[in-house]
């Protein structure tokens, strides 16, 4: 299992595609810079123009890109394995599907936390190059001090990938039926974009995933015992839920490479 | 040739949808054989292949590898395999080193030194470094086989080894098969429709038709049963004809001016000799055509579909 999942990083790490993801979050962070700076602040999501608030003000505008990214890096991830036949790589030698299966999460695990990490460090560098590091960090109308700031920018930024994960779940749950990769991006965003409509509906909302991936942070911030546990309760059970349905899938199919 | 069981299928039968795949199919494969598994396009001989190495679920039968049952002992089976199913595939963004190292990560008694001993030799030492990508359908082939040898196995099942390939590359993989059954002792199991080439190379055959076993044993007896032809040459051609029509031993006999092609129901042609001879036929030359794998499967295929 450890050496599947080595070999999953491996993968993952001379992939170009991490690297495309990570320009794209890097010229986004820049773009907000820019278009403050160009006198847009009027508009602009930017409060308080600095680099250690940065992060924390594009946290939001992380999921819009994450629906699309995870889509593309599970289709790859699963969905391209079967349909140009590498999984035989693995699948040949004494490994168990279920392993593949697993291994294949802990490798969207990590390209999550990359990319998160690495939003974090490329927000807070273009912030603190555009207008320095600052004196506070402003969140949800509060201020903090600079340790505080940066403690709070950790906690809100990691929590955000417990609804990522689910929504990897529901994705790979997707790629794991699917036959090529088109159909996997195609309708995992389809299905992400149709969920952002529960919102409309005020009962249903913390039952969206993307309402998730988008304002999770709110309520892990919020930290109200009951209203947390809730929302952790719906993405785990989401994460439960596509898992075991992803594995029945392939413990059961059948590979026709 | 050894008698230990290295492969055993009993009773394996899939259906997909209302159609039956592989119907009930037994096959035995012996330490030391080179089986080829012959049948024509869509007789059921990828779907087995890909039942034996656990790729497709069999509705009923089992599969065994060195004693190991396949689905309850999947780990320990399928550790004395090397396989390629379909087509190599591999990484093309990556070496072909790096392919194979992310295989041997795989199998953990696999030593890099090892990777090295099976580029050499598949003979791609050179091209080591450079991209799958970059490699020609031959190239990818020699890899699938240095990929399958990693792991020292006992057994390599190749699925049609020598597809697309040209003629120059063809010749490499049935030269590479043959080395290393000879020199390391594995055995084989080929699927091909190419049949020169199984007769070549292999020293056990079994056919399949719509996903039956329907013959199976050492190449040269099967080549030995069945019908034979005779090629007779003679100045009478008419009266030669007439009589080996006559003969209840002749199937058909066709001709092409004093060349008659006689299809017998054996091994007659000695019988036939005398009978011309004691007519007094005139008989310039009379030999036994070798038959072929070729024929054999024709005929008891009765010709149906390309191999």
């Amino acid at each position: 299992m450890i050496r599947l999942i080595q070999n999953e990083f491996y993968k993952t790490f001379r992939l170009k595609k991490l690297y495309i993801f990570m320009a794209i979050l890097a010229v986004h962070a820049w773009l907000t810079v820019h278009f403050y700076n160009a006198g847009g602040e009027w508009k602009s999501v930017i409060l308080m123009p600095n680099g250690q608030s940065l992060p924390l003000t594009l946290l939001n505008s992380m999921a819009q890109f994450m629906t699309v990214f995870i889509p593309i890096y599970v289709a790859d991830l699963i969905t391209g394995e079967v349909k140009t036949g590498t999984l035989k790589m693995s699948l040949l030698r004494p490994v168990q599907r279920i392993e593949w299966l697993n291994a294949k999460i802990v490798s969207l695990f990590v390209f999550m936390t990359v990319l998160l990490v690495f939003s974090i460090a490329a927000e807070c560098a273009i912030g603190t190059l555009a207008f320095g590091w600052g004196e506070q960090t402003l969140y949800a109308g509060s201020l903090y001090t600079q340790t505080e700031g940066v403690w709070l920018t950790l906690r809100l930024s990691f929590s955000m990938l417990l609804p990522y994960m689910a929504c990897g779940m529901i994705v790979m749950f997707i790629a794991v039926s699917a036959t090529n990769i088109s159909t996997t991006i195609g309708l995992s965003i389809g299905v992400l974009t149709a969920t952002q409509y529960l919102n409309a509906f005020e009962q249903l909302k913390p039952y969206s995933i993307v309402n998730q991936m988008y304002f999770f942070h709110e309520y892990v911030y919020q930290i109200n015992g009951e209203a947390a546990a809730q929302n952790i309760a719906v993405i785990a059970g989401y994460i439960a839920v596509f898992y075991l349905v992803s594995a029945i899938i392939i413990k059961r199919k059948d590979f026709i490479l | 040739m050894g008698n230990k069981i290295l492969l055993e299928v009993r009773g394996l039968t899939k259906t997909f949808g209302s159609r039956t795949v592989v119907d009930r199919l037994n096959l035995r494969i012996e330490e030391g054989d080179i089986y080829g598994f012959l049948g024509t396009n869509g007789s059921g001989k990828t779907t087995t292949i890909r039942m034996i190495t656990g790729l497709v679920h069999p509705d009923a039968g089992e599969v065994r590898i060195g004693g190991f049952h396949l689905k309850s002992q999947f780990k320990a089976a399928i550790s004395l395999v090397g396989a390629i199913v379909e087509n190599p595939a591999f990484y093309t963004y990556l070496s072909a080193y790096d392919n194979l190292k992310l295989t041997a990560n795989l199998l953990p008694w696999v030593t890099r030194k090892r990777i090295d001993e099976v580029l050499e030799i598949a003979g791609l030492s050179d091209r080591a470094k450079d991209k799958v990508g970059t490699y020609s359908l031959g190239m990818k082939q020699r890899l699938g086989i240095a990929g399958a040898l990693l792991n020292r196995p006992k057994l390599i099942i190749l699925d049609e080894p020598t597809n697309g390939l040209d003629p120059q590359g063809m010749k490499g993989i049935k030269e590479l098969i043959a080395q290393l059954a000879a020199e390391q002792g594995i055995s084989f199991l080929i699927s091909s429709h190419l049949l020169h080439e199984v007769e070549q190379i292999c020293t056990k055959a079994g056919v399949i038709r719509k996903g039956k076993l329907i013959a199976e044993g050492e190449v040269r007896q099967l080549l030995a049963s069945g019908e034979e032809t005779v090629e007779i040459v003679t100045s009478e051609p008419d009266k030669a004809e007439q009589l080996l029509r006559s003969a209840s031993e002749v199937i058909s006999v066709s001709r092409s001016q004093d060349q008659l092609i006689v299809r017998t129901n054996g091994d007659c042609s000695f019988k036939l000799n005398q009978l011309l001879m004691t007519s007094g036929v005139h008989i310039r030359t009379i030999s036994r055509r070798p038959r072929t794998l070729e024929q054999f499967f024709f005929d008891i295929t009765e010709g149906g579909g390309e191999p």
